[in-house]
C-alpha cells in the first residue's frame, strides 16, 4: 500500500508509524540584531491600521465605522475587566441562570414528547342530562407545576372552561374545539402542536381537527397527520387577496382548486402519542356554478363522487364516519369542471380536545378581514369552536402604521370572527423579535408597542390575553433564546425552534390550565355544559348542526355522485 | 479571546512589539509569552451565554503541572531501566506505566467529566428506558472549559512521547508551560506536538521579513475566510435552517447543508490560518491543519486533509498502538473503525455524533476494503459476498432510517436502496485518472461529507430527524425568493468555487503578489477587511465553531 509521502491521494491511515527521537536540550542563545527591514513592512502596516481606526474616532461622520463604541459595546477583555473589575458578572450570570431554566424546560418538554406513548382513551360517560352538576374538583398532579405567567382577563374564558370540564369528565359528545389562528409564529404546527399534545394528554384526544387540503407553503403542517399531494392543487392564500371578488377562502384561509387530477391523501399518525385514530371525516368544499366533481375515498372503500355544481357559490361539507382507528382519506379533483375545496376535518367521537392549527404565514393581522363575513361565519358555525386564539403581530412590526390604526385593525378582525357566534377568545402576544446592535441582540422597539396594543384590544373586546413576550423573558429574550443550547430561537431572531415551540406551548398550557382549575373550584355544583352550547337543553336543540349528527343529502338526481355514495357516506348540507 | 475581534487587535499589537523587543532575551520572552497567553485565555469577550470565569484557567495550570511532573517521573524511571537487575527494571517499567496512567487518568478524567458526563448519564437513561426501566438521571450544569479538548491532547502527546522514549522531558517548566498555553493555538488548535514545538523554544525565534509577510498573509486570508465565508453565510442562512428545519423546503435544506459545509471549512481553516500566521509573527512554526479537504478523491484522503493535527494525533496515538495496518484484515478494520469513531466522538458527546462517527468510520472501512480489494470480473463464486454486503448495508441503513431517524418505512426503504446503489456504483467506478473520473470521485466524496454534516451541525437528534425528513420529502417548493440575499448566494458559490481552485494559486501566486506590497497598502487591506467584518457582521464575529469542542 502506498503512503502519504509518495501518493497525494493516500488515506489518513494508509501509512506506517514513523519513529523519531528528539532530545530537548540547549538554550536559546541570542541571535544578535535582526537585519534591517525585518519589521519594516509589518510595522508600517500596523501603523496604517491604527491610524485608520483612529480616524474613525477623530472624524465624527465616520462614527459608523468605529470598531468599539463606549456605552454601546461591552468593554474589551470583558471576562476579566467587565465581569470581575466592573462588577457586571452577577447580572450576566443571572441571565445565564434564567436561560438555563428555560433550557431545562425545553429539555423536559422534548424528552416527555419522545417518551410519550399513545394516549389511552378514558371511559366515556353517558350523555349529560338536564340538571347534571359539576362535581368537586379533584387535584391533578400538574396543579403543582409552576405557572410562568398568568392569563389576563381569564374570567372571559368561562364558557371555554365549562366545555373543557365536560370533556375532562368524559361526557359523551363533549368535544372542546379550539381554532388557533396566527402568523408564522405558529407555523409548522409548532406552538399549537405543543399545546394540543398537552391538552389531549390531559383532557382526551378527540382527533386532529381541521387540515388544509394541501400545503400552501413549506411551513404548513399538522403534527402527526401524514399527507402526500400526489398532484398539486392550485392554491389561493388569503394574504394575497386572490379571492377578492368573493372572499371565500375557507376556514383555514386557503382555497384549493383544480380542473382535474389534483389529489391529496391524508392519514392518521403512525407514531407519537396523539392523533393515531380517527372516526369522523369531513371534506370542506364549495358548490359553485359549473363546478366539477370531487372524488373522495376513505381507505380502500368505494370512492364517492361529489358533484360541486351549484347555482351560486356556497359552502358545502361531506361527512363520512368509520370505525375508530387508523385511516387514510383521499380527495381528488375528478374533472367535469373546476372544483374548489378548503380542507378536511379528522376527528373522533371520544370526549376530549381538538386544537386546530390555522397558520397564516406572512399575514398581517388585517389580512383576516379579507374573508367574506357571511362565508366565514358559515364556516365557523359549522366548526362550532369553543375558543378562538389569535397570535398575530410578527409581520405587523414591519409596517409603517400607527398603533391606533393597528388597534382598529385588530379589533375589526376579532369582531369579524366573533360575529359568527358567541365565542370566547384569547389573544397571544407576538414573540420577542430581536435585532443586532453591535455585539448584542436587543429587542426591537416596536415589540412592546404591538404587545401593549394587543393587550388593550383584548381587554376592550373581552378577550383573555397571554403576554408571550413577557413569558419569554421580556427585553432581549430572543437573543438569549437564539444563543442557548439547544437553540430555542431561530437565527432570524423572529421565530422559534422546535424546542422553543415546546417551551412556549408549555407556558400557555400551564396558564390556561391554571385558569381552568380556578374555574372548577369556583363552580362546584354549576350545571354541566357541553362544548359549543350554553346548556344541555340548548345542546339537544343544536345537535343537528354537529358533525356527528348531520343528515345525509342525496346528490343531484341522476348524477354520478348519487350512484357512488357508500352506506355511511353522505354529502351534507351547509 | 476571539481572533477576529477588536479585543484581539488591542491585544496583539503590544504583544508583538514586546515579543520582538525581547527576541534576544530568551527567559524573559518565554515568561512574557506565558503571561500573554494566560491573559488571552482569561480575558475573553462578552458572549451569550457567557464564557466560563477566568479561574477556569486553573485546569490549564493543573494539566501543565501534572504532565510536567509525570514526564519527569517517567524519565527518572527510564534511567533505572538502563543497567540494574531484572527486578529493578521490572519495577521501573511498572513505575513508568503508573506515571503514564496518572497522566492519562488526570487528563482524560477532566476531559471526560466536563465534556461527556451529561451524555453518558443521558445515554444510560435512554438505554434503560429502551429496556423498559425508568431511570431518572441528573443533568449537571457543567461549563466546558474553553480549549480543553485541544490542550488535553497536546499535553498527553508530550507525556506519551516521553514514555515511548521518543522525547526527552523538557527541563524548563517555563518552556513546557509555554508549549501548553501558547496562545495562537491554545483554544482551537492546531494541536501542536511537543517534538514539533519545544525544540523551537531551545533556539532563538525565527524572525525574518519573509516570515512577517507570510504571517500577515495567512492572517488576512484567515480573517476573510472566517468572517466572510464562515460567519456571514451562517448568520444569513444556515443558522435559521438548522434552527427550524421543518419550515424549510427540501432544496433549502440541501442548500443549507452546502452552506454549512463551506462555513465549517472556512470557519476552522480560517482560524487555523490566523493561528499559524500569528505564530509566524512571533517566530514559531505550528503545523498546518487543512489541505483543501473537499478536493479529496476518497474519504481516507479527506481525513488526511481535514483537521490534520487531530486525525494524525489519533492515528499516531490510537491507530498505530492498536497495531495499525498490521494483523488480520478483521483486526485492521477494527483498528480503523475505532480510530475514526474516536475522531468523530472527539467533536462532541451526543447521539448525533455517535451516528456521525459511525457513518464516517464505516465509510473509512469501506474505503480501505475497496482500495485493497482484488479486482476482476464478477463470477458466481465471488458475487456472493457482494450480495451479502449490499444487503447488510441496506438493512443497516433501513434500520437507521426507521428506528433512529423515525422515517416512514417507504422513505427508509428508499434511503436504504440509495445507499446500496451508491455502494455498488462507487465500488464499480474505474480507477483511471481520467478527468471525469477524478471529478466524479471528488464530487461523490464531497457530497458524502455534505450529507453527513446533518449530524455534525444539528443541535440534537430531533433536529437531525427533521433535517433528514425534510431532505427526503422531495417537495417541489424549490428555494423561495428572497430567502438568501444575492451577496449570500455569491459568497456561497464563490466560496465553493474558491475551494476547488489549485492550492498553488493562493499559497504561491497570491502570496507573491501580497509580499510585493508596501506595508501601508497591506495596512489598508487589513483595515478594509476589518471594516468589512464590522459591516457584514453587525452582531460581531462569532466564536469559532471548534471552541465548543
Amino acid at each position: 500500500m502506498t503512503t502519504p509521502a509518495n501518493d497525494q491521494h493516500a488515506g489518513l491511515l494508509d501509512g506506517e508509524d514513523h519513529k523519531f527521537r528528539v532530545e530537548l536540550r540547549g538554550s536559546a542563545d541570542p541571535n544578535g540584531p535582526y537585519p534591517r527591514g525585518t519589521f519594516r513592512q509589518i510595522v508600517t502596516a500596523m501603523l496604517t491600521v491604527v491610524m485608520a481606526i483612529g480616524l474613525t474616532y477623530v472624524v465624527p461622520r465616520w462614527h459608523w465605522a468605529r470598531p468599539w463604541t463606549p456605552d454601546m459595546d461591552y468593554v474589551p477583555f470583558w471576562n476579566l475587566i467587565g465581569r470581575e473589575l466592573l462588577g457586571e458578572g452577577e447580572a450576566a450570570e443571572q441571565v445565564n441562570v434564567e436561560l438555563a431554566q428555560v433550557q431545562e424546560l425545553a429539555r423536559v418538554e422534548v424528552e416527555a414528547e419522545d417518551k410519550a406513548e399513545a394516549f389511552v382513551d378514558r371511559a366515556v360517560r353517558t350523555p349529560v342530562e338536564v340538571g347534571e352538576r359539576l362535581p368537586a374538583y379533584v387535584d391533578h398532579p400538574e396543579d403543582t407545576e409552576r405557572v410562568e405567567l398568568a392569563l389576563e382577563n381569564v374570567e372571559t374564558l368561562d364558557s371555554f372552561y365549562a366545555a373543557l370540564a365536560a370533556s375532562e369528565l368524559g361526557y359523551a359528545g363533549a368535544i372542546t374545539r379550539v381554532m388557533h389562528y396566527g402568523d408564522s409564529a405558529i407555523g409548522n404546527d409548532g406552538i399549537p402542536g405543543a399545546i394540543r399534545m398537552k391538552m389531549q394528554a390531559r383532557f382526551g384526544d378527540s382527533g386532529h381537527g381541521f387540515h388544509l387540503l394541501g400545503q400552501p407553503n413549506a411551513s404548513y403542517r399538522h403534527q402527526g397527520v401524514r399527507f402526500s399531494e400526489k398532484s398539486p392543487w392550485n392554491h389561493c392564500f388569503i394574504i394575497f387577496g386572490c379571492r377578492e371578488k368573493d372572499g371565500h377562502y375557507g376556514l383555514g384561509g386557503t382555497t384549493f382548486e383544480s380542473v382535474g387530477g389534483a389529489e391529496i391523501e391524508l392519514s392518521t399518525a403512525n407514531k407519537g402519542a396523539m392523533g393515531r385514530k380517527a372516526s369522523h371525516f369531513e371534506v370542506w368544499y364549495a358548490g359553485m356554478p359549473k363546478g366539477g366533481n370531487l372524488k373522495v375515498q376513505l381507505d380502500a372503500q368505494e370512492p364517492v363522487v361529489l358533484a360541486t355544481a351549484a347555482e351560486q357559490l356556497e359552502d358545502r361539507w361531506y361527512a363520512v364516519d368509520a370505525e375508530d382507528g387508523e385511516h387514510s382519506l383521499t380527495v381528488r379533483a375528478a374533472g367535469g369542471g373546476k372544483v374548489r375545496a378548503y380542507g378536511v376535518v379528522m376527528e373522533r367521537a371520544t370526549p376530549g380536545v381538538v386544537w386546530d392549527e390555522m397558520s397564516q404565514i406572512g399575514a398581517l393581522t388585517r389580512r383576516m378581514s379579507n374573508f367574506n363575513a357571511e362565508h366565514l361565519h358559515s364556516q365557523i358555525r359549522r366548526r362550532d369552536p369553543d375558543l378562538v386564539v389569535f397570535m398575530f403581530g410578527g409581520n405587523d412590526m414591519n409596517t409603517q402604521g400607527t398603533m391606533a390604526k393597528y388597534r382598529e385593525e385588530f379589533t375589526e378582525v376579532i369582531r369579524l370572527f366573533r360575529a359568527a357566534k358567541p365565542l370566547p377568545c384569547l389573544v397571544m402576544a407576538p414573540l420577542d423579535h430581536g435585532e443586532r446592535d453591535g455585539a448584542r441582540i436587543v429587542t426591537r422597539p416596536i415589540v412592546s408597542k404591538i404587545v401593549n396594543a394587543q393587550r388593550e384590544v383584548a381587554k376592550a373586546e373581552g378577550c383573555a390575553f397571554f403576554d408571550t413576550f413577557a413569558a419569554m423573558g421580556g427585553d432581549g429574550s430572543m437573543g438569549r433564546w437564539v444563543r442557548s443550547s439547544p437553540a430555542l430561537g431561530s437565527g432570524d431572531l423572529s421565530h422559534l425552534t422546535h424546542h422553543g415551540h415546546k417551551v412556549v406551548g408549555g407556558m400557555l398550557y400551564r396558564s390556561l390550565v391554571a385558569g381552568y382549575v380556578d374555574y372548577r373550584k369556583k363552580n362546584v355544583g354549576a350545571p354541566v355544559v357541553l362544548p359549543g352550547v350554553k346548556d344541555v337543553a340548548v345542546k339537544a336543540a343544536s345537535e343537528a348542526v354537529k358533525p356527528e349528527a348531520v343528515k345525509p343529502e342525496a346528490a343531484a338526481p341522476g348524477s354520478a355522485a348519487a350512484a357512488a355514495q357508500g352506506p355511511v357516506a353522505a354529502p351534507v348540507e351547509p | 479571546m476571539l481572533f477576529v475581534s477588536f479585543d484581539f487587535l488591542l491585544f496583539i499589537i503590544p504583544v508583538l512589539l514586546l515579543a520582538w523587543a525581547l527576541a534576544n532575551v530568551s527567559a524573559l520572552r518565554v515568561l512574557f509569552l506565558i503571561a500573554a497567553s494566560y491573559f488571552f485565555y482569561m480575558a475573553g469577550p462578552h458572549t451569550d451565554p457567557i464564557q466560563p470565569p477566568w479561574y477556569f484557567v486553573g485546569l490549564l495550570l493543573l494539566s501543565t503541572v501534572l504532565d510536567y511532573v509525570c514526564s519527569h517521573r517517567i524519565a527518572a524511571q527510564q534511567r533505572r531501566l538502563v543497567g540494574g537487575d531484572s527486578g529493578t527494571r521490572a519495577q521501573a517499567r511498572r513505575a513508568c506505566n503508573a506515571w503514564l496512567g496518572v497522566s492519562l487518568v488526570g487528563n482524560l478524567g477532566l476531559l471526560g467529566y466536563f465534556k461527556y458526563t451529561n451524555f453518558f448519564l443521558g445515554a444510560f437513561s435512554d438505554i434503560a428506558g429502551a429496556l423498559g426501566m425508568e431511570v431518572v438521571v441528573p443533568h449537571l450544569r457543567l461549563l466546558l472549559p474553553i480549549g480543553i479538548s485541544f490542550y488535553t491532547f497536546q499535553t498527553l502527546s508530550y507525556t506519551i512521547d516521553v514514555w515511548r522514549g521518543r522525547l526527552t522531558p523538557e527541563p524548563s517548566f517555563a518552556r513546557f508551560a509555554l508549549f501548553v498555553v501558547f496562545f495562537p493555538q491554545l483554544v482551537a488548535g492546531p494541536i501542536v506536538r511537543a517534538h514539533e514545538f519545544l525544540p523551537q523554544l531551545h533556539r532563538p525565534p525565527r524572525l525574518s521579513a519573509a516570515n512577517m509577510s507570510q504571517g500577515m498573509y495567512r492572517i488576512l486570508c484567515g480573517v476573510l475566510k472566517k468572517a466572510v465565508l464562515g460567519d456571514f453565510i451562517a448568520a444569513q442562512f444556515t443558522d435559521a435552517v438548522f434552527a427550524a428545519p421543518d419550515t424549510y423546503t427540501s432544496l433549502e435544506i440541501l442548500l443549507a447543508l452546502y452552506a454549512f459545509t463551506l462555513q465549517l471549512y472556512a470557519d476552522f481553516s480560517g482560524y487555523s490560518d490566523i493561528a499559524i500566521g500569528v505564530a509566524l509573527l512571533l517566530g514559531y512554526t505550528i503545523p498546518e491543519n487543512f489541505d483543501r479537504p473537499y478536493q479529496a478523491q476518497n474519504l481516507g484522503e479527506f481525513w488526511r486533509r481535514w483537521h490534520m493535527t487531530l486525525s494524525t494525533w489519533l492515528r499516531d496515538y490510537v491507530f498505530f498502538p492498536l497495531g495499525g495496518s498490521r494483523g488480520s484484515p478483521g483486526r485492521v478494520y477494527f483498528n480503523l473503525w475505532l480510530t475514526m469513531f474516536l475522531v468523530g466522538m472527539w467533536h462532541g458527546a451526543s447521539w448525533n455524533f455517535i451516528i456521525y462517527s459511525n457513518v464516517h468510520a464505516l465509510a473509512m472501512v469501506f474505503n480501505r476494503w475497496h482500495r485493497g480489494r482484488k479486482r476482476g470480473p464478477i463470477t458466481l463464486a465471488n458475487s456472493a459476498p457482494w450480495v451479502v454486503g449490499v444487503l447488510l448495508l441496506a438493512a443497516a441503513v433501513f434500520g437507521l432510517g426507521v428506528d433512529v431517524l423515525h422515517l416512514p418505512t417507504g422513505t427508509a426503504a428508499g434511503l436504504a436502496g440509495f445507499a446500496a446503489a451508491m455502494f455498488v456504483i462507487v465500488a464499480k467506478l474505474p480507477e483511471t485518472k481520467a478527468w471525469w473520473n477524478v471529478a466524479l470521485h471528488v464530487a461523490l466524496t464531497f457530497h458524502f461529507t455534505v450529507l453527513s454534516r446533518v449530524f455534525f451541525r444539528a443541535d440534537d437528534l430531533e433536529t437531525s430527524r427533521a433535517m433528514v425528513a425534510g431532505l427526503l420529502r422531495f417537495d417541489a417548493h424549490g428555494v423561495r425568493p428572497g430567502l438568501m440575499s444575492p451577496l449570500a448566494w455569491a459568497l456561497l458559490i464563490g466560496g465553493i468555487g474558491y475551494h476547488l481552485t489549485p492550492k498553488r494559486w493562493v499559497d504561491e501566486v497570491g502570496y507573491k503578489l501580497f509580499r510585493a506590497l508596501p506595508g501601508p497598502v497591506i495596512g489598508l487591506l487589513f483595515a478594509a477587511a476589518a471594516l468589512a467584518v464590522h459591516l457584514l457582521l453587525s452582531g460581531g464575529p462569532r466564536a469559532n465553531i471548534y471552541f465548543q469542542f
